[in-house]
């Protein structure tokens, strides 16, 4: 089953048209992302409205590596990684010290992004509030590409990628740590799990994903906002998705975001075939009732929902 | 910088701050007393705007006339908000009530756009326009008529919630859910009414603040984001630590018209808070 779809993505762009590539471009980049924040959100329960800065700072280093000094966009994506590792392992050294838990957790990591944004948006050197616009070349070792195929194939790759992290995660001990860390860190501490430990792990480690997943979205869409990369709505949809599909699962952040893109894709074509603004906005509002019936009935999100009804032999029944 | 120019920007800063301050005690009362991170909650100033835009432009009621009806009308609706739909969702996880309110969130500003269309409303009440002076000081009628109508709110839910049978009823429920229930209280009409005043806080704020800003749909998100960061600095629950954080929130976005620059404004006033939170983790009055 797995491999049939593995093979359905593989073989698709020698069918479909630009847009649709485009389309499933973005979805890939946005569930490697959702895939990278349900390491930090989902397992370790870290809810996190702020991994927008760690897609800017992965973006803009990528960005100001290739385009002021030339080095490839793959070293760029791996440095910006490990630069919004240390950001992120900053983050949840300061929450594990100062004890900033839940809700006020996801208002602080909001701040730091927003701080983040307002600090480039001052800066002439990364290009201020307009962003900085890639030229259109080809090159194939520093990830430039004109075409959207090459960028297809990366971002399916980094999609396998997250799948098998988070496979991994979910089996090891740490996986275990973090679920256990997740539903009660008093208890779980009481066994002896460091918690402290866990969270700055997880945290890291969402970080670095996170950061390279912004590198090659800036790359595959040519141009670098700091609204956009540092924008809130980046980390609502990187939340949303990752809820919707169902959290600390391998598959959720990607049944979620496929989701999200789909839905977001039939409102455009609807507006477009009925025309109008206000059309528009009431099959959004459609949507919104859609969330909210999700959120009350499929409150595990969707795919622990799918194998619990579709799938007799399930591996992961009983799993929290 | 000088000095006339200062005093001018604390005033006005306490005037808004005031406005911000009732705007962030729904929040926090939702989130105190129910548990509910209500992410809707700017939607609800968001139709207290509109609400304005239509008796002005519309109906022949003034829109200050018309503001005792305004509340009634909010706190109807919040009682039906909370018998429709918060009340089904009280038991479910933390992160997907987040989720539900976004939904709903997305509701409310796309019917607004169905309904008032696109583009950005300017609320002009003539007797609002009118500028009131203070010697050298300067200032719009209808944002000391805003701060004035909040605080006149604030002094009454206080007095509501420490001298009423019913007030001190919801305190117990928001302290201990179980006790309240097995001395008899109906927590479900408590839970109800403090919704309703919610919505009625979140409403007096969107009445306030409509003279002094463009109104359109967006403005719903703007102002849940800056009601759930007031609540947060002040402390989640804590509505007199709301109050205090809605000063603070008023008075750093004033200084804008010191350095003529709104979005260092914001990131000061986004530095402090981060600060904050390091130091007071449950906000400045949050309960530990």
């Amino acid at each position: 089953m797995g491999l049939l779809t593995l093979l359905f993505f593989l073989i698709i762009p020698f069918y479909a048209g630009d847009y649709l590539m485009q389309v499933l471009l973005f979805a890939f980049i946005t569930s490697y992302l959702c895939g990278a924040w349900n390491i930090a959100g989902g397992y370790g329960g870290l809810l996190s409205f702020g991994h927008a800065a760690f897609i800017g700072v992965g973006a803009y280093s990528t960005t100001v590596l290739l385009l002021y000094y030339g080095i490839a966009g793959w070293i760029g994506m791996i440095l910006g990684g490990f630069l919004s590792a240390g950001l992120g392992w900053l983050v949840s050294w300061t929450i594990c010290r100062f004890q900033i838990k839940g809700f006020y957790f996801a208002i602080g990591s909001m701040l730091v992004a927003e701080i983040l944004m307002s600090i480039v948006v001052r800066t002439r050197y990364l290009g201020r509030g307009m962003g900085i616009t890639f030229p259109s070349i080809q090159n194939a070792f520093h990830f430039q590409f004109i075409s959207v195929i090459p960028y297809y194939y990366i971002a399916l790759v980094f999609v396998c990628l997250i799948i098998l992290i988070a496979y991994l995660i979910e089996r090891s001990r740490l996986g275990w740590y973090l679920r256990a860390t997740r539903q009660s860190e008093e208890a779980s501490s009481a066994l002896g799990i460091n918690v402290t430990k866990m969270k700055v792990m997880s945290m890291t480690l969402s970080s670095f994903l996170t950061g390279v997943g912004g590198g090659l979205y800036v790359l595959a869409l040519r141009f670098c906002s700091p609204y956009d990369v540092f924008g809130i709505m980046f980390s609502v949809t990187l939340m949303l998705g990752t809820l919707l599909g169902g959290r600390a699962t391998v598959f959720g952040p990607i049944v979620g975001t496929f989701m999200l893109t789909g839905v977001k894709e039939g409102l455009t074509f609807t507006a477009e075939a009925t025309g109008g603004m206000s059309s528009f906005a009431l099959v959004l509002a459609a949507w919104g009732v859609i969330l909210c019936l999700v959120s009350k009935y499929l409150s595990r999100g969707i795919a622990p929902w799918v194998t619990d009804k579709f799938c007799k032999k399930n591996p992961w029944k009983g799993h929290p | 910088m000088n000095l006339e120019l200062v005093i001018r920007a604390l005033i006005s800063g306490i005037l808004l701050g005031a406005i911000y301050g009732v705007l962030g005690m729904g929040f926090s009362m939702v989130y105190g007393i129910v548990k509910l991170p209500n992410f809707a909650h700017g939607a609800f100033a968001m139709w207290g705007m509109y609400v304005l835009v239509v008796l002005a432009e519309h109906a022949q009621i003034g829109p200050y006339p018309g503001f005792i009806l305004n509340l009634l009308l909010f706190f109807i609706s919040g009682l039906f908000i909370y018998r429709f739909m918060f009340k089904y969702i009280l038991d479910i996880e933390h992160e997907m009530q987040i989720v539900f309110c976004l939904g709903l969130m997305i509701i409310f500003s796309n019917l607004a756009i169905v309904i008032f269309g696109p583009t950005s409303h300017l609320l002009s009440v003539p007797w609002l326009e009118k500028i009131i002076s203070f010697g050298d000081l300067a200032f719009k009628t209808a944002t000391i008529v805003g701060a004035a109508v909040s605080i006149l709110f604030v002094i009454l839910i206080h007095l509501f919630l420490t001298k009423t049978e019913t007030g001190k009823a919801i305190q117990a429920c928001a302290d201990n859910r179980k006790g309240a229930l097995l001395t008899g209280l109906n927590v479900e009409r408590m839970y109800a009414i403090a919704i309703g005043i919610s919505v009625v806080c979140s409403g007096i704020a969107g009445l306030a603040l409509a003279p002094l800003i463009p109104i359109h749909a967006g403005v719903g998100f703007d102002y849940a984001i800056l009601a759930c960061l007031i609540s947060v600095m002040g402390g989640a629950g804590s509505m007199g630590g709301a109050l205090v954080a809605g000063f603070i929130t008023g008075l750093l976005l004033s200084f804008q018209q010191i350095f003529y620059d709104l979005s260092l404004a914001i990131s000061i006033l986004y530095g402090i808070m981060l600060v904050i939170l390091m130091f007071r983790p449950t906000g400045l009055f949050g309960a530990k």
